[in-house]
Order: structure tokens, then sequence, then C-alpha cells
């Protein structure tokens, strides 16, 4: 009964055509939410210490002389990862990476937040 | 037959509003650096190739590296032979002769053959390893053919340029106003909205835009400060992060000052112009980095007077503090 009723409505052309319109939406969806860039916030003892830019593959070690944490973030193909931490647990390397906004990797023991938030400007001069 | 037409029509509307709602953004490379180009709208990926070529076609005529360009003929000439130059270079040439002359010779298109001297144009700087500053002999041999006054004569009506007598070794390069010059008119092609930044010379086209001003030193935070750029503005930013090296822990940096032959030494480490022609904006950039705050406002204020531009700029010192002049609506990070 249902599946004459939309035949009835629809022939096989239109739900072609029907197809073919959901996945162009899905695909402006997908690519419009990239362009939204966004970046990643590197908090150390609830203070901001580094932003990535979430598009640009990158290593930041925060074994420095102003931070000495043993404590790899790494940004690749659009996510954000804790590769390296001498936590005993490791919760933060066993993380999924983070892309979207809001996402969030902590590390407890080393006071370290991993935070994605959108980009507050659209380019940089 | 009707539920069925009106329920493609609102697909086909869906889809439509959702299609020229989104925006886009492409990469290219040219001059030398990267042009991003944000889009909102359909048509967005065709105008942005041809925005791409043009800029391509832009860079053939205005690079002094490329054979055959306005300026490579120009820099080759003999003294006194005129080369016919292209609209775009006379167009040029003519924004450029204006700055050149309000800001007394701190912007000057024929510092080339200086630029070349310290290693600083785009084909060597990157080849060229273990930098050192030239000599002072070498500084003053180059000197002696700038001053775009005295080294060219320009015809605007036979559309010419011709080096005078006694400047053979002069050269032009429009390394510090073509980016801006080339993004200007590219926004002539976007009916829409749309953000085109050619390495940090950035225009904004039917909608505001927040842009940020890049760190000129290390720093925490991914920019400096930021502020609302309008339709229509574009900026430039000059900085001695750009392009410099280090020498006997010495920054030697790439905006030299046409007056001692040197990397400009005037307080200023980072100037960002904004106004409505992109490549005063360019060169203003550029003349307030070697005239320093102090001239550098008055320059502004004098350009304010005789044109309509609206110059706004932000001034970063040595000590990183800021200036903002005009209302930009500056807020530092």
């Amino acid at each position: 009964m249902k599946n004459k009723l939309l035949k009835d409505i629809f022939k096989k052309g239109d739900i072609l055509l029907v197809l073919v319109l959901v996945v162009a939406v899905i695909l402006t969806a997908v690519f419009a939410t990239r362009t939204a860039d966004s970046f990643v916030e590197i908090y150390v003892d609830g203070v901001l210490a580094f932003q990535l830019d979430l598009l640009k593959d990158t290593t930041l070690d925060l074994n420095t002389t102003s931070y000495k944490i043993d404590l790899i973030v790494t940004v690749k193909s659009g996510k954000a990862y804790v590769t390296h931490s001498d936590c005993p647990d490791k919760l933060c390397v066993l993380s999924s990476g983070v892309s979207s906004v809001g996402g969030l990797i902590v590390c407890l023991p080393n006071k370290v937040v991993v935070k994605v938030t959108p980009k507050e400007v659209d380019a940089i001069s | 037959m009707r539920t069925k037409s009106v329920l493609l029509i609102a697909i086909i509307l869906i889809s439509i509003v959702s299609l020229t709602a989104c925006s886009s953004t492409e990469q290219f490379f040219v001059f030398g650096t990267f042009l991003d180009m944000t889009v909102e709208g359909v048509s967005g990926g065709k105008v942005t190739r041809e925005v791409f070529t043009y800029m391509e076609s832009l860079e053939t005529l205005l690079s002094p590296t490329v054979e055959g360009s306005d300026l490579h003929k120009i820099n080759n000439a003999k003294a006194g032979d005129s080369v016919k130059c292209s609209a775009e270079t006379m167009e040029l040439l003519s924004i450029v002769e204006v700055i050149f002359d309000l800001s007394d010779g701190a912007y000057d298109p024929s510092i080339y053959p200086l630029v070349r001297l310290w290693n600083f144009s785009g084909d060597k700087f990157s080849q060229i390893e273990g930098k050192t500053p030239p000599t002072d002999e070498d500084i003053a041999t180059a000197l002696s053919v700038v001053g775009f006054d005295k080294a060219f004569t320009i015809d605007h009506v036979a559309g010419t340029v011709t080096k005078n007598v006694g400047y053979d070794g002069a050269m032009l390069d429009f390394g510090g106003v073509a980016k801006g010059y080339a993004v200007d008119k590219a926004m002539d092609n976007f009916d829409g909205k749309a953000l085109v930044n050619l390495g940090g010379n950035i225009g904004a086209k039917g909608k505001e835009y927040t842009i940020g001003i890049g760190n000129p030193r290390e720093s925490a935070t991914p920019y400096f400060g930021s502020f609302t750029l309008s339709a229509g503005e574009l900026i430039s930013t000059s900085g001695d992060y750009e392009r410099f090296f280090t020498y006997e822990g010495k920054r030697y940096h790439h905006i030299l000052s046409p007056s001692t032959g040197k990397p400009s030494d005037s307080g200023l480490i980072s100037v960002s112009v904004v106004c409505t022609n992109g490549a005063v904006g360019d060169a203003l950039s550029t003349a307030i980095m070697v005239l320093g705050a102090e001239k550098g406002k008055a320059l502004i204020a004098r350009i304010n007077d005789e044109f309509d531009l609206n110059v706004k700029a932000v001034l970063i010192s040595t000590d990183l503090t800021y200036e903002v002049v005009g209302d930009l609506g500056f807020v530092k990070k």
C-alpha cells in the first residue's frame, strides 16, 4: 500500500533526481563545515598555552623549557590527537582524535586540555 | 501529479538555497605566495579559476624576473631607450609616483638594485644560504642608481618608461605594490560575497570579514589582534618578520630604507594599512615601515586630506606596543 502510494507520487526518474539533489545538499553541507575553519587550543594547568591550525598538519612537543611536560599533540588531516604522554593511564593517547568544535581531549595527570574551538578570524594579514 | 510537482519544486528550492548559502575556499599559488579565495554562492569555482588565471597574467606582466615582462624590459634597457609598457604597468606607475612623492621617497620602486644586493628578491632569497649583509661600499654603489624621480622618466601619454642618462644600472620593482594591486583588480570579478587573500594582501567584497593581524614575533596566540574589514576595503601588511636573515645575532629584514640602503630601523616592526585602494595600501605599508610612527601618521593624514581612500592603520613597535590610526575597531588578542 505504502509502496503503491510512493509509486503514484514518484516515477523512477523522479526518485533518481531527488537522490541526486539530496547528495548535492549533503556534499554542500560537508564542504561548508570544512571551510568554517577551526583551530586547536592547548591549555596547560587551565591557561591557554598554544593554538594550532586544525587544517595544517603539525606536531607540538610540550617538553619545552617553558612547560617540561612529556606530551605530544599531533594535528593530522584535520584532526587533533595526543600521540604521546608519560601519564600512567594513557587515556588521552587512547582517546579518538577531535575535529569538530567542542571536541575535547583531557590528560588529567599532566593537566593538559586539547580543545577544538571555532576560528575567530577569516584570514590573517 | 500536483503533489509530485510541489514536492519536486520544494526539493529544488531547498537545494538551490543550500548551494547559494554555502561558501567555498580554493587555494592557488601565484606571485610567489598562496592565493586563497573564499566565495559564497554556486559559481565560485569558475570565478576563482578565472581570477587565478588573471593574476598569473598580471605576475607575468609585472614581475622583474619574468623575461619579456614590462619591468624586465625596462631593467635591461639602456639609458635613453624608451620602453613601451602595458596599461596595467602605467596605471601602477601613476599610483607609485604619487606615493613616492607624498612619502618623500620612503616608498621607492627603484630600490631593486639594493634588493638584489641584499639577496631579498624572490628568485634569490630562498636559494642562498648563510646570508651576510653587503659591505658599505657595495651599498653605496647600489644606492647611486636608486631614486625613482632621478633615474626614470615616465611618459603617460606615450605609455613609455625611459632610464635617464647616467642611470643605466637603475631597476624597477613592483614588489611593494603589485600584490595589493592584483587583489584590488581581482575583486572586480566577483558579483557577490568574496574574500581574497594573496599572501596577506586581503580584499573583502559584499560583506564584512574578521581579519587577524599576524604576530610579528613568536607568540602563543595565532595572531596579534583582529578587526573588521568592511566590504570594499583592502588590507596590506609589511613587517620585518616576513623575509629576513640573522647574522651575528642581528636581524636583517627585507624592508630597505631608500636613504640608507639598509633594513629600515624606524622603531616599527609591522605596519598594516587598510584602505579602498589595494596598490596604495600596499605601498603605504612599506613607506610607513621606513618612515616610523610619527611621520607615518602624518602621511596617512595627508593622504586622507587629499584623496577619498579612508586610510586606516595598525602600527606595531619593537617593544610590541601598538597604535591604531583611524576607526578600525581593532581588538588585541
